[in-house]
């Protein structure tokens, strides 16, 4: 039983095929590629490429420049602000649901894709993360970029950044992976279909579709699938590291 | 430039952030819950109504149902963890192809719940599902999974077990990696060690795996808790919270005050009761955590 549902969509396709023989494979896939209408498939995976790259690129940035002040400056208030990131971790996501959907309205980023990329920018997670692994940086190599003219803005873009690269590909994927899979928030906020992203387009695919158009349904969600397996295979070292290591961070 | 100022100067973007997208929420969502605001009418026209939304919320069946159903669902994660623990073992054995498993695996964690939703519905089909084939062809009645509402055992609605298994089946590649991690963490010289003073296969596992690998059980198990109550789009996806409501749970009810009937003030009530209870269960969980030897942040 495990075995035969350890099964990604790819390899249901792959089954459909089997079982309509006469069909040349290759053509349900083109087929597939239009069988989704509301909106196409290609621009549902626009809007979400659109969304996911700008979440993932602004907050790997904003959160990874607020844990490089809170790991390597010495201010008052610093404690404060990393004792409410701890805090907001134990913060359900589902707690500010409600306000959230009101001051989006409120700020006009209802049915914009503002709403889907901004509030994720500076992510509790994100920063308490960076901050953990920009801590075990050594100070001498600051320092000694310090010494040398370096800015300080020049020393989290020429030093940190770099120096971050493991925990910076590892957190950007698992983001990646969660703001491409999302549904809840992107449902609450996208109203006009031309905007949905590929999880709103896909969702409820099943009771839309009858059972001899079940091979397209399950190419489109295949392709849906598709760009987050892909940077899975390309970075597995980075992401399983990231997301064991990760689990067990601790002070 | 001073070099005193210059932290709160990156610090800017985070400020405003932090004030606009996360204070001001919290607060505004702790003062509609003590209002009738609705609609998105002006909030001037809000009334204050003071503690009415909580005192209904506690005696609405609707939202005490979900959070029942939220708890029997967080039962999938033991399940998954002790399934994850024995392929984690059987893997640690082989010594070749690793990480081909490894990344097979991980591909359902990494896949979307409306992608495996749609293979899962498929699965549980009630007239073409390879289950209620197989089930056929063994000469049992076929299952209605995910729309017969016959609780197993008075407690667990089928349709509920249905959603539990698949999560179960999505998880049980999380756990096997982190268990290989784990496995592969001790060293080979302990339970050498072990062999040579006469220790059984049994044994060693007993008092040497068993107790090494006994903080990361606990953090798999804990750190799962608080986001699988908060579980939506596995149900969003197979049932909408149907059938008779035996699927439903808190979060997708507060999506539904929200998208549906514009209960702004019933539906931040909710939200707050929630948050406590799942609060509550997260401090719970650290003392054991901490009992368990584990340092947690």
């Amino acid at each position: 039983m495990f075995i035969a549902t350890l099964k990604n969509p790819a390899e249901i396709q792959s089954l459909n095929i089997k079982w309509i023989p006469e069909n040349p494979n290759w053509e349900h896939f083109i087929e597939a590629w239009n069988y989704v209408d509301t909106p196409p498939l290609w621009r549902a995976l626009l809007n979400s490429t659109i969304v996911t790259v700008s979440s993932v690129a602004l907050q790997l940035l904003g959160s990874s420049l607020v844990g490089y002040v809170l790991a390597k400056h010495k201010f008052r208030g610093n404690n404060m602000i990393f004792m409410w990131i701890l805090a907001q971790l134990m913060i359900p996501g589902a707690t500010s649901l409600v306000p959230m959907y009101v001051l989006m309205n409120w700020l006009k980023w209802y049915n914009t894709y503002w709403s889907l990329i901004i509030p994720g920018v500076f992510s509790a997670y994100t920063i308490f993360l960076m901050r953990q692994y920009i801590i075990t940086i050594p100070n001498d190599i600051l320092d000694a970029a310090r010494l040398s003219g370096c800015s300080e803005f020049g020393l989290f873009w020429r030093m940190i950044l770099p120096l971050s690269k493991p925990a910076l590909v590892a957190l950007g994927l698992i983001n990646f992976v969660g703001s491409w899979n999302d549904l809840l928030w992107p449902m609450l906020m996208i109203k006009n279909s031309d905007w949905f992203t590929v999880q709103m387009a896909l969702s409820g695919l099943w009771s839309r579709t009858q059972y001899p158009y079940l091979h397209l349904a399950a190419g489109a969600i295949t392709f849906a699938a598709m760009p987050v397996i892909i940077l899975t295979i390309i970075f597995q070292k980075y992401l399983i590291k990231g997301w064991t290591g990760l689990s067990y961070a601790k002070r | 430039m001073k070099r005193s100022l210059i932290p709160y100067i990156f610090l800017i973007p985070f400020f405003i952030h932090l004030v606009i997208l996360s204070l001001f929420p919290l607060g505004f969502g702790m003062f509609m819950s003590f209002t009738n605001y609705y609609a998105l009418r002006p909030i001037s026209e809000a009334k204050f109504i003071g503690l009415a939304n909580y005192q209904e919320a506690l005696n609405d069946p609707v939202f005490l149902g979900a959070i029942k159903n939220a708890f029997v669902y967080v039962l999938y994660e033991p399940v998954t963890i002790l399934i994850g623990f024995f392929f984690a073992l059987v893997l640690n054995t082989a010594v070749k192809g690793r990480a081909v498993f490894r990344t097979i695996f991980f591909l359902p964690v990494i896949t979307s719940v409306v992608a495996i939703a749609f293979v899962w519905s498929w699965l549980y089909d009630v007239n073409y599902g390879p289950i209620n084939i197989f089930l056929r062809s063994l000469g049992l009645a076929p299952v209605n999974w995910l729309a017969n509402p016959h609780p197993i055992g008075g407690i667990v609605p089928i349709p509920l077990l249905s959603i539990m298994i698949m999560s179960i089946w999505q998880y049980i590649g999380l756990n096997t990696v982190i268990f290989l991690a784990g496995l592969q963490s001790i060293p080979k010289e302990l339970h050498e060690a072990a062999r040579t003073s006469g220790a059984g296969v049994w044994h060693s596992f007993r008092h040497i795996t068993v107790p090494l690998l006994k903080p990361t059980i606990l953090f798999c198990a804990i750190t799962a808790t608080a986001g699988s109550l908060q579980v939506f789009t596995e149900v969003y996806t197979m049932t909408a919270g149907g059938p008779a409501r035996t699927t439903y749970v808190p979060v997708l009810m507060i999506f539904d005050q929200v998208s549906q009937y514009q209960q702004f003030g019933y539906g931040a009530a909710l939200s707050y009761i929630f948050f406590l209870i799942i609060l509550a269960v997260s401090l719970l969980e650290i003392r054991i955590l901490r009992r368990g030897g584990m340092i947690y942040y």
